[in-house]
């Protein structure tokens, strides 16, 4: 996108037209933005569940009875015979097993990089917000100015 | 009044296919984000992969069933779509740089006519 340039223009100088779409095109990055900021949120809402379910992963909870979520509606008893490795998604359709210690390494990491991207983004966003008020106030200004003179002729 | 609407004619011609040159740009930058979302995702797998220890198992879901697979095997699997999916982009990239470049060369011609098409009409004012 054509940002840098955009931030030498003087927009006091545009006409309507012109800050109208400035107006329409912030909105809508406004509008985008926002929308990845919200997928990274969930995202790193899920990496910290899988962390919290993980917790209770330990030698003490070795053999007791658990009901095991078959789908989301369907449970089945079981038993925790394995407290030392979990089977991990990595993505791409791979799986990797790790010890507990290290799987929770691993959604750190995870929560960490998305927790950064979503900073970012939401950096963003607030420049989008910052460029999208002073386009709105200056066209006010000038349809105020506009019809100010109609008043006058 | 004929001179006119002959350019008038050759100017819609020239929009029009100016603008399904846009379009195709714009499906093109779909598919670039697409692949790039890819390549992200393939490299943070391949940095896990590497990650894991020599006690580790790597898996491999396959429909529904998970297969074991050596670490050496899933690195090369990884690393080969790496290298298929950036082969792409780069197609990718050059079309979309070619596309510009037309879409830039209409454009330019559009203003022309447009101001071809002024002169007459200030010249037939006169």
């Amino acid at each position: 996108m054509a940002q840098p340039k955009q931030q030498g223009i003087d927009i006091s100088q545009l006409s309507l037209e012109q800050l109208n779409t400035f107006k329409q095109q912030f909105e809508e990055e406004v509008q985008v933005l926002s929308n990845s900021w919200q997928q990274l949120k969930l995202a790193s809402a899920r990496f910290t569940d899988s962390k919290d379910a993980l917790s209770a992963i330990k030698t003490e909870n070795e053999g007791k009875a658990m009901l095991v979520p078959l789908t989301t509606s369907l449970f089945v008893p079981g038993q925790l015979t394995n407290t030392e490795q979990v089977l991990i998604d990595i993505g791409t359709g791979y799986y990797v097993t790790k010890p507990v210690k290290q799987a929770s390494d691993f959604f750190d990491r995870k929560i960490k990089m998305i927790n950064d991207n979503a900073d970012q983004v939401a950096q963003a966003v607030s420049v989008k917000r910052k460029n999208l008020e002073s386009v709105l106030l200056v066209m006010q200004q000038k349809i105020g100015q506009m019809q100010g003179q109609a008043e006058k002729e | 009044m004929q001179a006119i609407q002959a350019l008038q004619v050759r100017l819609e011609a020239e929009l029009k296919e100016f603008r399904s040159l846009q379009k195709q740009i714009g499906n093109y930058q779909n598919s670039r984000a697409q692949y790039l979302t890819q390549v992200n995702e393939n490299d943070m797998v391949k940095k896990e992969l590497e990650l894991v220890e020599a006690d580790g198992e790597i898996f491999k879901l396959i429909g529904p069933a998970l297969i074991k697979q050596e670490k050496t095997e899933a690195l090369s699997n990884v690393n080969k779509r790496l290298e298929f999916i950036k082969g792409e982009l780069k197609k990718v990239d050059t079309t979309i740089g070619d596309l510009e470049k037309k879409s830039e060369d209409k454009k330019n011609k559009v203003m022309e006519l447009q101001q071809q098409m002024q002169q007459l009409a200030s010249k037939q004012q006169q």
